[in-house]
């Protein structure tokens, strides 16, 4: 058990729960709890080399890569912001990242946090729709035409068709998913890269929708016409969630749905058949038509879901009443764009989706707050910034793995360095030992009498012979070996010849047991050699008078 | 009728150049989605060189310096590209992407940050400047970039099938480890190509920006502009002169969604938001029938790895 991580960990989530008591904003709580989770989930220790290191867990760098993203993004505009104006620089910059809690007032606060909420719900599902098609190989850029279809659809069915809402929601979501399946099957069967396919759609759906939804133009205001006046029941209903953040008028029940989309389409692509085949597609295509999967029908389908889930977003925003669609739209609307952001800054998976499209609401809500000398544009040019840095994750991830691997690969070299020197000393300390008795023995003294050669105390005899490296090694140190050789998973052979040879020992090097019978039978054979000395000495020392 | 003419040449001209350097980054292998922003740069690095050129400056000047500046601008612009791809093995179409939504964004940050200072009470992301130098005839639409864009075709043409360097260029694009073999430098190859597209969008963008009005709105980019080239360079399956026809064909019905309502026949035939789709869903049809044998250069969108199989 890691205790450290395990303490920090609980501290977190301790830290988090009281956070939540006392009121404070729910974002910080969250991610307390987040980073206290990962930590306890990584608490555990798993046995010696086989754990993945903490740095090369994917997840891990997915995260820290992101972290580096948006840290890079917000240093180029906090520079951006100086060379405009360099007084207000560090007050724009916090005014973005703090967003609603720029707001002194509580009401103030909630308010914006709820209109930040209700705009990344469309942002998600587009993003979504990104990664959903991205995991299979294909790049939907047509995810814009495809919300404008589904904005289309739900306007329309609102508010000439007079629906309920759920009805426009279906509608919005087959409208998108029937647009992606137009790029999806011209893909499949025709070839057509489905970027240019898809940027086309996005055109000419922008002018269909413009063409469809001038009988619910609003004269008065250039806008189609709200949606509390002329059909409330196409409107999300609340079911009370808004009574969570002051009854804010535009929060709706929208909110938990796309985040349990978010789930639903993590469980699809990851615990499904479907999403496994879907993610062979798009690793590799051959290889996956020849295990038989259906590549064109996966496509499609993936294309269809794809559009989908951008259209269902178009509908969670505008059913809300919070933008009315204006009467002539020149330009694709961004949050297609951003939606792209959103699914790369959040590596890709559903659940950091989530997090990724709120953060980039956060910044691109936070940049209209900022005062006027600053262009308000500021904030999409951090995020167009994060998303070019994202590019470079692949790389960041790279890098962080080498490093990882670099130190694994120094520890594990000074760990066998370690043992082979261990076994060196041990090995010369033994030989030195005999050798040195031999030379005491004809030079006479009492081998008995020699100091005890330990490691710290120099030895004051008649130097080794210099073949012979000195390598001064307690005898207890020799204990540990065979732990260290186990960690090391390192196992000499018998008959492994291939240089592990010291300089001067004879023979090779052989196993840990054998080199502790070895080494009892050189005791055996010292103490014998002593004693025999000793007797001879004793012989002798009785002749010599 | 003239008016269809020089708005034809026009948008010919702009998609043509950019399509072309779409054409050479795509024939060394880098898939460069990111024409707009490379658009949108050195349509901001010519329109700012025009508008803080002392007025007096002779026409030639004027045009030389522009056109110089905004294929700065554009190639500076690409760098990013560049290198993110090249050395960083990123993902082309992301970078592309972002260079896109950082384009736009950078732009109007410059030129609203630029206009606060000068005028405190005018926060607009637009530049005026005088097109004046631009056109050959007073009045009429022909423009000078035209002709370079005319040039410029011929030249590329030229360039990829005619000689070494785009030859070579061209094989980085289909088989880069075996030009390498041979002794080409890929990376150096593949910055070229990416460079060169920077040059020749920066010069399309502003050829966009100088046709037909005297000022330009930046917070909308280049409407989309740089995708529509996209699309024609696909359509023109990467081959100058089929590129050209492309562009004349693309040109020819953008520029009848602008004039349609001067015809009485067009007007009375289709309502007009379809004749701002058509461009595009003429290239959708085009492109359902010309995809199939699509002849996209091979190895691209592959990051190089030297010494990978």
């Amino acid at each position: 058990m890691k205790t450290g991580i395990l303490i920090v960990g609980i501290l977190c989530l301790v830290l988090a729960g009281t956070l939540w008591i006392l009121g404070q904003p729910p974002i910080l709580a969250v991610v307390l709890a987040a980073v206290g989770a990962v930590l306890l989930m990584n608490s555990k220790d798993k046995k010696g080399i086989e754990a993945t290191p903490f740095l090369k867990k994917q997840a891990v760098q997915t995260i820290l890569a992101s972290l580096l993203c948006i840290l890079l993004g917000l240093l180029i505009g906090y520079i951006v912001l100086l060379i405009i104006n360099p007084e207000g620089a560090w007050k724009a910059l916090s005014t973005i990242m703090q967003n609603f809690w720029s707001f002194s007032s509580e009401r103030g606060q909630i308010k914006n946090f709820g209109n930040t909420l209700v705009k990344t719900i469309p942002l998600l599902m587009c993003s979504l729709s990104i990664l959903f098609s991205y995991k299979v190989g294909l790049f939907n850029i047509g995810a814009a035409g495809q919300y404008v279809a589904g904005a289309g659809a739900a306007l329309y069915c609102a508010i000439a068709l007079q629906m309920p809402w759920w009805v426009c929601m279906i509608a919005a979501a087959l409208a998108g998913g029937l647009l992606a399946a137009i790029s999806g099957v011209l893909k499949a069967t025709r070839n057509v890269n489905e970027v240019i396919s898809g940027i086309m759609l996005n055109w000419i759906c922008l002018y269909l929708v413009n063409m469809l939804l001038t009988p619910c133009q609003d004269i008065n205001m250039a806008e189609t016409f709200s949606l509390k006046k002329s059909n409330p029941g196409a409107m999300i209903p609340t079911l009370g969630i808004n009574s969570l953040l002051n009854n804010h008028q535009y929060v709706t029940i929208a909110i938990p749905m796309a985040i349990l989309i978010a789930v639903l389409i993590w469980y699809v692509m990851t615990k499904t058949k479907l999403g496994y085949e879907l993610r062979a597609t798009g690793l590799n295509k051959d290889a996956a038509k020849y295990a038989g999967m259906k590549g064109h029908f996966n496509i499609i389908l993936t294309m269809t879901i794809s559009g989908a889930l951008a259209g269902l977003g178009a509908s969670m925003l505008y059913l809300t009443d919070t933008a009315k669609w204006p009467s002539a739209v020149a330009s694709v609307p961004a949050m297609g764009f951003n939606g792209i952001a959103a699914a790369f800054l959040g590596g890709l998976h559903p659940i950091g989706a989530i997090f990724s499209s709120f953060f980039i609401q956060h910044i691109t809500d936070g940049g209209s707050f900022m005062e006027k000398t600053y262009p308000a544009e500021i904030a999409s040019l951090v995020s167009s910034v994060i998303i070019y840095m994202c590019a470079f994750v692949l790389y960041f991830r790279q890098t962080m793995t080498k490093a990882v691997d670099g130190r694994e690969e120094r520890r594990r070299a000074k760990l066998v360095s370690q043992v082979r020197s261990a076994m060196h000393g041990e090995l010369e300390g033994e030989l030195s030992g005999i050798v040195q008795a031999e030379i005491e023995k004809s030079v006479g003294q009492d081998p008995a009498e020699a100091p005890e050669r330990t490691a710290d105390a120099p030895v004051e005899m008649i130097p080794a012979p210099d073949v012979l490296p000195k390598v001064q090694l307690k005898k207890e140190d020799a204990a540990p070996l065979d732990d260290l050789l186990e960690r090391a998973a390192v196992t000499w052979d018998d008959d492994d010849d291939d240089g592990l040879v010291p300089i001067g020992v004879e023979g090779s090097v052989t196993s840990v047991q054998e080199k502790k019978d070895k080494k009892e039978k050189k005791d055996k054979k010292e103490k014998k050699d002593k004693k025999d000395k000793k007797d001879k000495k004793d012989k002798k020392g009785g002749s010599d008078k | 009728m003239i008016l269809l003419l020089q708005y034809t040449i026009v948008f010919t001209s702009v998609l043509m150049l950019v399509a072309l350097g779409g054409c050479f980054s795509e024939h060394s292998g880098v898939i460069n989605i990111g024409l707009e922003g490379i658009m949108v740069f050195g349509a901001l690095g010519g329109a700012l060189v025009m508008r803080y050129l002392p007025d007096d400056s002779a026409g030639v000047v004027v045009v030389l310096l522009c056109v110089l500046a905004a294929m700065a601008a554009g190639a500076l612009y690409s760098l990013l590209l560049a290198v993110a791809s090249i050395n960083f093995k990123a993902d082309q179409t992301l970078v592309g992407t972002a260079m896109n939504l950082l384009g736009t964004a950078a732009a109007t940050v410059l030129v609203k940050a630029l206009n606060t200072a000068a005028n405190p009470n005018n926060p607009s992301a637009t530049i005026e400047y005088d097109r004046g130098p631009f056109q050959i005839v007073p009045n009429m639409e022909f423009n000078w970039l035209a002709v370079i864009a005319i040039a410029i075709l011929v030249l590329s043409y030229v360039i990829l099938y005619k000689t070494k360097f785009g030859l070579r260029l061209m094989s980085c694009g289909e088989h880069p480890q075996a030009s390498a073999s041979v002794g080409i430098n890929v990376y150096k190859m593949r910055y070229a190509g990416v460079l060169i597209s920077g040059l020749l969008g920066g010069l399309g963008g502003l050829t966009y920006i100088t046709a037909g009005v005297g000022k330009w709105q930046f917070e909308q980019g280049v409407a989309g502009f740089g995708f529509l080239a996209l699309a024609v360079m696909i359509f023109g399956a990467w081959k100058p002169f089929r590129i050209a026809l492309a562009a004349l064909l693309f040109g020819f019905f953008r520029s009848l969604s602008n004039v349609y309502k001067g015809f009485d026949f067009l007007k009375d035939l289709m309502p007009g938001a379809v004749y701002n789709m058509l461009p595009y869903i003429i290239s959708l049809v085009v492109l359902i029938i010309f995809s199939k044998n699509s002849a996209a250069p091979k190895a691209e969108g592959i990051p190089y790895e030297q010494g990978m199989r």
